[in-house]
């Protein structure tokens, strides 16, 4: 299962890639991989806010229906459209396909979140 | 590893409260605990979590024939509950959920009662070629839901007649469902009942998963017994709710047509959130002010027939109307009441 050693990874299994104050989400290989192929991702509104934990979006499989957790708070400043038209895209490339931007309010929320490392163990935990 | 069995079963027949305490149940399961429940509803569609009512069931049909609608957490495609039908939930630990185990209860259900049952895909279990099992599933946190339908003497007619619909009107992004050919286990047994199919699959659960079994009824009498917690409740609200099984309806455009003794009209609805966001509407008709004002008093609407409808019914004064006022309110009133009976 692949990783990136520049993101940050939930136990939900989304990652976070920081720009600035700007958080891009998408869901790991990991997740992509247990779900299946993508049949279609509800997005969240541009300009709603967001708090942590709160439904970020819905991923929808041939194996099932999974609800994305926010891993920080915020104002949502952009969805990626892309994947209206092409759920796909989230097998092909987990990590180049985010699913939405958020602008954070509070960065220190980035504390609580594993490196690669960290979500690595954390998933061979999970699968024994 | 399953170290505690729980089965839980109801007499409550309300599909927004038992899929509430479902959704209870997976949001509170234990490490180690494998949970059983089955539950029947009264006379409802349920349609899965991405889907579009108005593309998946004939809404007016429903209406006039008192059958609810009722949206799942799970993926997949839209079905009929009825008396005839019977429910099943595993909810388990994701390190022990696995979807060929748990068909394999059903499937060990129905050798108990002398069917042969097979897996077929990953959504259906059949028997003789027929379907009579559909399947859905939902991951939360840790836990994973996997729920089914048994039909044992559902009735078919009206399952076909809810779920069929004329669809090429609608661009709908979204799921759609998959038509199979279906059977009840009636038509293979005939002394078979719900409620024996249900021991059966007791049984089975309890075979698979371990026999010390914790059994939890609920009854729709004794609400003392109901999950206390707030959650619960604000479950059960969001599950009658309009913004959850219209207002979650993945975005779609519609367009309607009609000709009237006045002329013809023609509305593309383009619908976000199950709100109107834009509408185009074409007329031939002479009334030009009043086809020209619509699209401004459908935007922001709700749509849902009698939201439309009133809308343009409630701002009828703004219109001029002194000149061939008959017609126009004519006009007005026909196109309201189209929409009140089309949607």
């Amino acid at each position: 299962m692949e990783t990136r050693p520049d993101l940050y990874y939930s136990e939900e299994h989304e990652w976070v890639r920081v720009e600035g104050d700007l958080a891009y989400i998408g869901i790991t290989d990991y997740a992509q991989d247990s779900l299946g192929s993508v049949v279609y991702v509800e997005l969240p509104s541009p300009g709603a806010r967001i708090k942590k934990g709160d439904v970020l979006g819905v991923v929808e499989s041939v194996k099932a229906a999974s609800d994305i957790f926010s891993p920080v708070s915020g104002e949502i400043v952009e969805v990626n459209e892309e994947l209206n038209d092409a759920p796909e895209l989230i097998n092909e490339d987990p990590y180049e396909n985010h699913i939405a931007v958020i602008k954070m309010e509070d960065t220190t929320e980035l504390e609580n979140l594993m490196n690669h490392t960290e979500y690595e163990e954390f998933i061979e935990k999970e699968e024994v | 590893m399953v170290e505690s069995v729980k089965v839980i079963t109801t007499d409550i027949k309300n599909p927004w409260i038992n899929l509430a305490l479902e959704e209870y149940f997976l949001i509170n399961q234990s490490r180690g605990e494998a949970t059983l429940f089955l539950w029947q509803n009264k006379d409802t569609v349920v349609i899965g979590r991405n889907q579009n009512p108005w593309t998946e069931c004939n809404l007016n049909l429903m209406e006039e024939e008192n059958i609810r609608l009722a949206r799942r957490i799970s993926g997949g495609g839209a079905v009929f509950h009825d008396d005839g039908n019977l429910n099943f939930s595993f909810i388990l630990n994701r390190d022990s959920y696995n979807v060929e185990r748990q068909c394999g209860v059903i499937i060990n259900a129905l050798k108990l009662l002398g069917i042969e049952a097979v897996m077929s895909g990953r959504n259906d279990i059949t028997v003789n070629g027929s379907k009579f099992s559909g399947n859905a599933f939902c991951f939360r946190g840790k836990n994973g839901l996997h729920h089914g339908t048994i039909l044992v003497n559902a009735n078919k007619e009206k399952m076909a007649r809810y779920l069929n619909v004329s669809r090429e009107k609608i661009e709908a992004k979204g799921v759609s469902s998959v038509k199979s050919r279906v059977i009840n286990l009636c038509e293979v047994n005939r002394e078979l009942t719900v409620d024996t199919v249900k021991k059966a699959v007791i049984k089975a659960f309890e075979d698979e998963y371990g026999s010390k079994g914790e059994h939890i009824y609920f009854s729709c009498n004794d609400k003392d017994i109901w999950p206390k917690d707030s959650k619960f409740r604000e479950i059960i609200t969001r599950n009658g709710s309009w913004e959850w099984n219209f207002g979650e309806t993945p975005d779609f455009n519609i367009s309607l047509k009609k000709r009237f003794n006045w002329g013809g009209v023609e509305i593309y609805f383009k619908v976000d959130n199950a709100v109107v966001q834009k509408a185009d509407v074409y007329s031939d008709a002479l009334c030009e002010e009043i086809i020209l004002r619509l699209p401004e008093l459908f935007a922001g609407t709700k749509f849902d027939g009698q939201e439309l409808s009133n809308k343009l019914l409630k701002n009828k004064e703004t219109f001029e109307l002194e000149k061939d006022a008959q017609v126009k309110e004519q006009v007005l009133g026909d196109i309201a009441s189209w929409l009140k009976d089309e949607l």
